[in-house]
């Protein structure tokens, strides 16, 4: 993939990306370094003639590096952990949901699984968009979490009620369950940041 | 302010390094062979610890030299007595090594 880069415009989009994961006040520094180096590192290979597939592939494996140094940004590796589950549980919610939707919300025209089909996608966003919120600590994260949270919880504990029961004990699980323990864990380890 | 922290053999070598004044990012990684997914989150860890300090270079001296101005990194005393610790401990652990590899008896096949 790298073999054929003429610029280093593409090691610096890709460390533009990474940049987007790390909280607001240091990125600016952060990329900076990142793209001082890169841009150094380029201009002294081409210098020395040294500018070959293996020189770029080099780099290449460098600047993917900085994705674990934005890693190290994360304070509390609790953080990390939830920022995984929800993406996670996201995937299984938009799966589920999706399902639903089209299946018997849109081909069997039926309004109940329609309606929990779409809440279900707005549920899986809001999961993902609290993932990126504590990754780059968003001032608003703690909000976002509780209304993701929340809604999880009332849409399952909703979807398994007779007499519909348009999702099983498995879901409730994990969109209750994960719902709740994110609140949890979130709140916890908010009141152990005050505290250290 | 420094504080105490155990040293990895990545920190270790990484303080050498600086030691030894290869003070940018990518310079300590091809002088210690480490990948940058660990040199970097590693700088941070030390800086944090206050081993290392980190200061962004002259502008006039990068334009010199026709390149964007590079953040650089070097070793603050704390990080300098952590570092004769850390290359004490080693020399201790080589010798010990040394001494029980004399002392083991060869394996026959």
């Amino acid at each position: 993939m790298a073999v054929g880069i003429q610029t280093p415009g593409i090691y610096l989009r890709i460390i533009t990306a990474i940049s987007l994961l790390v909280p607001g006040p240091s990125r600016l520094e952060w990329r900076r370094e990142w793209e001082a180096e890169i841009v150094s590192r380029w201009l002294l290979l081409k210098q020395w003639e040294r500018l070959n597939a293996h020189s770029k592939l080099d780099l290449f494996k460098r600047v993917l590096g900085s994705f674990l140094d934005v890693l190290c940004f994360q304070q509390r590796r609790t953080n990390l952990v939830l920022v995984g589950l929800n993406v996670l549980v996201a995937l299984l919610i938009g799966f589920g949901a999706l399902q639903v939707l089209i299946v018997r919300g849109i081909r069997d025209r039926q309004m109940q699984p329609l309606l929990l089909g779409l809440v279900g996608i707005v549920v899986c966003s809001l999961f993902i968009t609290s993932g990126i919120a504590l990754l780059r600590r968003w001032p608003t994260v703690r909000r976002l979490v509780i209304v993701t949270g929340t809604l999880s919880i009332l849409l399952h504990i909703y979807g398994v009620l007779p007499p519909h029961r348009n999702m099983g004990f498995i879901a409730l699980i994990v969109g209750a369950g994960y719902g709740l323990i994110m609140l949890l864990v979130f709140e916890w380890n908010e009141k152990r940041n005050l505290v250290s | 302010m420094t504080r105490k922290m155990n040293l990895s053999f990545a920190g270790a070598a990484i303080l050498q390094a600086l030691a030894h004044n290869y003070r940018y990012g990518f310079d300590i990684m091809d002088v210690t062979g480490l990948p940058s997914g660990t040199v970097y989150p590693a700088l941070r860890r030390l800086e944090q610890a206050g081993l290392v300090l980190s200061k962004w270079e002259e502008e006039d001296t990068a334009r010199k030299d026709q390149r964007p101005a590079r953040k650089y990194y070097e070793l603050t005393n704390g990080g300098r007595e952590t570092l004769y610790e850390a290359v004490a401990r080693y020399r201790r652990l080589g010798r010990a090594i040394t001494k029980s590899a004399k002392g083991a008896k060869p394996s026959r096949a």
